[in-house]
């Protein structure tokens, strides 16, 4: 009897309960947008905030302190310059978290003289093609660490050896440098003058200390002055959790954190368990947070995610709300058939049973319709703001389901009890 | 007259007998009303509240002497006028100058030359946010105090409260140290002192090298605002720091697409589900329909009386809705972006004639069918 009452469920007055179906759909699409965004959300920004540049800086340690005023430096001593290798460089490729190490740039820098004026010239990956030691290539170097760059001219692609050159737009407007010149730069090494001609194939406009400096590749610099593979600073850019009290602990003190506390530190990809990581492979370096990106990034992604889970939360409420109402409808809806049930002598147990498989199925139906919808939203979102498609989180499905499942019985038992309580005889009256 | 009171009468009648029902449909539409105006309430805010928050990135804008090296530290007040006080977050400016300091090493006590940079210590808290400081910055102007970059501090070593001679030519200067910042960056080579001090040694009294602003671009472009500041103040010359103000333009836009998509996405379910349960309370009232029509009213009669209804309702629910999402926006302003979030009169008119036209178009919509019924058909029952 049950199963033939369920069955004619399906098949008469099927119509009226599509809007049902129609509005449980829609309300679980909603929740299942927002909760894949808002889970994906703090992964992609984090890619985004990655245009403000390398967050973390790798040095030799030295007793050196640089003297130098918006990139020119001022005399200083250098003669007791400590290095690190272009090896170095690769293994940062090679920590535990090399696969949040989204770029990164070595530079060598010397001093020079173009037209006579004093000059600092770096050496570094443009956007060279680097083959680590374990056989993998990538492509590294300032191209991309230096998103905010605008380039007249072109980008040095492979530099290698050959004798190119990037000039600041500053140094290239008081010199009368342009494109395609060829310009002398004269070194002084060890009190001999080494002359070498470069071509420039673009000028830097960049708004901080760069526009006064000349970039050429790394190995072109470090064979004219024969430097062998020195080098001397390495940009990184990685992606990095924000900043916790953990964190912060290990900032200030790593000794102070418990056998436990450090794995998890460890295990997790901070700025400065990163960076902590880059001093353990490379003997004799500073791994530093650029604090002005990865503290910023921190609170920036902290705020973004909030607002992301205060929106999800508006919009759950919103979904229970329109699931719950119209099943609340449809059930005062059914006054008269709950009435006849009751006439022909349906105990109420059973009449309550009859209506929660109903509202089950159609909960369940409804739900798994509106999850993959709402994974259609989320992707569609990613797509159009971040270009990488949401994933479709099979995960949060039975989540979802259950939800719309547990809030349409919700929105129904109520006026299930008052429909019940009501005389037959009234009801069927009219 | 007869016939509008009658109208009214109806009307109030059918909210009336028919509480639970109506409760329902007015609690829908406040609610989903409500969120989506406060969804819309943030959205409409969320450029100038997190282009605030991206101050946390520090200085967007430099400025430097158009001619020489050097300009009037007076400018600076000129441009933050232009720029709109309440715009500029902060402005620091700085007089650099090289000066010898003494290692404090009890055994090697070699001399090294130090960037010093006389500056306003009172703006590090707004220009330089993500500068950890150890020991404070000192407050009062011209105090003798100096603070000193992490690699300064302990290549000489020097720790706090210990002194320190600056050597400038045949001038030198005494301070103490009342802080050690660590930065990551350049500043961790240098050391700060207050300007006038700056000024005693290194001379040039009244003038900087370059000054950096922290300012809120907001909706306005700051190529525009750098261009207006270059056009009113002479002598100088202001650029942006693309490094933080082009990343800033990125971020802000993202955010915003985001925002916006999850605001139509939600907006869209939402007056969905909405007009489905108004669809299922019309669709419902099949046999009030057929007597209204048995005793002889119009189709159109018939319409305008439950649009009517539908108008109302959708009216009134869109203002409680309107104002229970003026106070969720502002628990969404206090808790991520501690403060406000600004009273936009669009919203409040967006919302309540949305909230009317989904009401009057979900019940539009069931009428259309139920409208022609056979009233002996329906009342005679199935």
């Amino acid at each position: 009897m049950f199963f033939r009452l369920m069955k004619r469920t399906f098949t008469k007055g099927f119509k009226s309960k599509i809007l049902a179906v129609a509005a449980i759909m829609l309300g679980t699409s909603m929740a299942t947008a927002m909760l894949s965004i808002s889970m994906d959300i703090g992964d992609k920004m984090n890619r985004e905030l990655k245009s403000y540049g390398s967050n973390i800086v790798v040095k030799p340690e030295s007793a050196y302190i640089p003297a130098e005023i918006n990139g020119v430096e001022i005399g200083g001593k250098r003669d007791n310059r400590k290095f690190l290798t272009e090896e170095d460089a690769l293994k940062i490729k090679m920590i535990f978290w090399r696969h949040n190490i989204v770029n990164l740039a070595p530079y060598l820098s010397m001093q020079t003289k173009v037209k006579g004026g004093k000059v600092t010239v770096k050496g570094t990956w443009f956007d060279d093609e680097i083959r680590i030691p374990s056989g993998e290539k990538y492509r590294l170097g300032i191209k991309d660490l230096k998103s905010w760059w605008e380039i007249k001219g072109e980008w040095i692609q492979d530099g290698k050896s050959n004798n190119l050159a990037m000039v600041g737009s500053d140094l290239a407007s008081e010199n009368n440098i342009s494109k395609g010149d060829l310009i002398k730069l004269e070194f002084n090494k060890d009190g001999k003058r080494i002359e070498k001609e470069v071509i420039v194939k673009g000028i830097i406009s960049s708004g901080d200390e760069a526009e006064n400096q000349i970039f050429v590749p790394l190995n072109f610099l470090q064979s004219a002055l024969n430097m062998g593979n020195k080098i001397e600073k390495i940009e990184v850019s990685a992606l990095t959790s924000p900043v916790n009290d953990l964190a912060r602990k290990a900032g200030n003190d790593p000794e102070s954190l418990t056998a436990e506390e450090f794995e998890t530190w460890y295990c997790t990809a901070y700025a400065n368990s990163i960076a902590y990581q880059i001093e353990e492979v490379i003997p004799g370096a500073v791994a530093e947070q650029v604090r002005q990106i990865s503290e910023s990034e921190s609170k920036i992604l902290g705020k973004i995610n909030l607002l992301m889970v205060l929106v999800t939360i508006a919009a759950l409420i919103s979904s229970s709300l329109g699931i719950s109402s119209i099943m609340t409808t449809k059930v005062l809806e059914r006054r008269q058939e709950i009435g006849l049930m009751k006439a022909i002598g349906a105990e109420d147990m059973n009449i309550v049973l009859f209506f929660l498989a109903e509202i089950v199925i159609f909960a369940f139906v409804g739900g798994a319709m509106g999850f993959f919808l709402g994974s259609a939203f989320a992707n569609i979102i990613g797509i159009k703001v971040f270009s990488i498609p949401v994933a479709m989180k099979l995960l949060l499905a039975p989540f979802v389901i259950i939800l719309a499942v547990i809030i349409a019985v919700m929105g129904s038992i109520s006026p299930l009890k008052i429909v019940l309580k009501l005389d037959p005889a009234e009801v069927l009256h009219g | 007259m007869k016939n509008v009171r009658m109208f009214l009468r109806l009307i109030i009648h059918a909210i009336r007998e028919r509480k639970s029902r109506t409760l329902i449909i007015f609690f829908a539409i406040s609610v989903g009303i409500g969120i989506i105006s406060a969804l819309s309430s943030v959205y409409y805010d969320i450029n100038t509240k997190m282009a605030k928050e991206l101050r946390a990135y520090g200085a967007n804008i430099s400025v430097k002497a158009a001619e020489g090296d050097k300009f009037s530290i007076e400018k600076i007040d000129n441009i933050k006028k232009i720029l709109g006080e309440e715009s500029v977050v902060g402005v620091r400016p700085d007089l650099y100058g090289v000066a010898d300091v003494k290692s404090n090493n009890s055994v090697l006590k070699s001399k090294m030359p130090v960037v010093v940079v006389g500056t306003w210590f009172d703006q590090i808290d707004e220009v330089n946010p993500y500068w950890k400081i150890t020991g404070s910055i000192p407050v009062e102007k011209g105090v003798g105090e100096a603070v000193l970059g992490e690699t300064v501090a302990k290549k000489l070593n020097y720790g706090i409260g210990d002194k320190l001679k600056l050597t400038y030519g045949k001038l030198s200067e005494k301070f103490i140290v009342g802080a050690v910042i660590k930065t990551g960056g350049n500043p961790d080579n240098k050391i700060f002192l207050d300007i006038e001090e700056a000024w005693k040694i290194f001379g040039n009294k009244g003038y900087v090298n370059t000054a950096k602003l922290s300012v809120i671009a907001g909706d306005k472009k700051p190529k525009s605002l750098i261009a207006s500041v270059n056009k009113n103040v002479s002598g100088i010359e202001a650029g942006s720091i693309k490094r933080i103000a082009s990343s800033e333009g990125k971020i802000l836009s993202k955010i915003k697409s985001v925002m916006y998509l999850v605001v139509l996405v939600i907006l869209a379910s939402t007056v969905l589900c909405v007009s489905t349960t108004m669809m299922t309370i019309i669709a419902e009232r099949k046999k009030e329909i057929a007597l209204k029509k048995a005793l002889g009213a119009s189709n159109i009669i018939v319409i305008s009386e439950f649009l009517t209804e539908a108008f109302v309702l959708g009216l009134t629910g869109g203002i409680a809705g309107y104002v229970f999402g003026y106070l969720c926006a502002q628990l969404i302003g206090q808790s991520v972006f501690d403060s406000y979030i600004s009273f936009k009169i669009v919203v409040v008119f967006a919302t309540v004639v949305l909230s009317a036209v989904v009401a009057g178009a979900s019940a539009m919509f069931p009428l259309k069918r139920v409208i022609n019924v056979d009233p002996s058909v329906v009342l005679k029952g199935e």
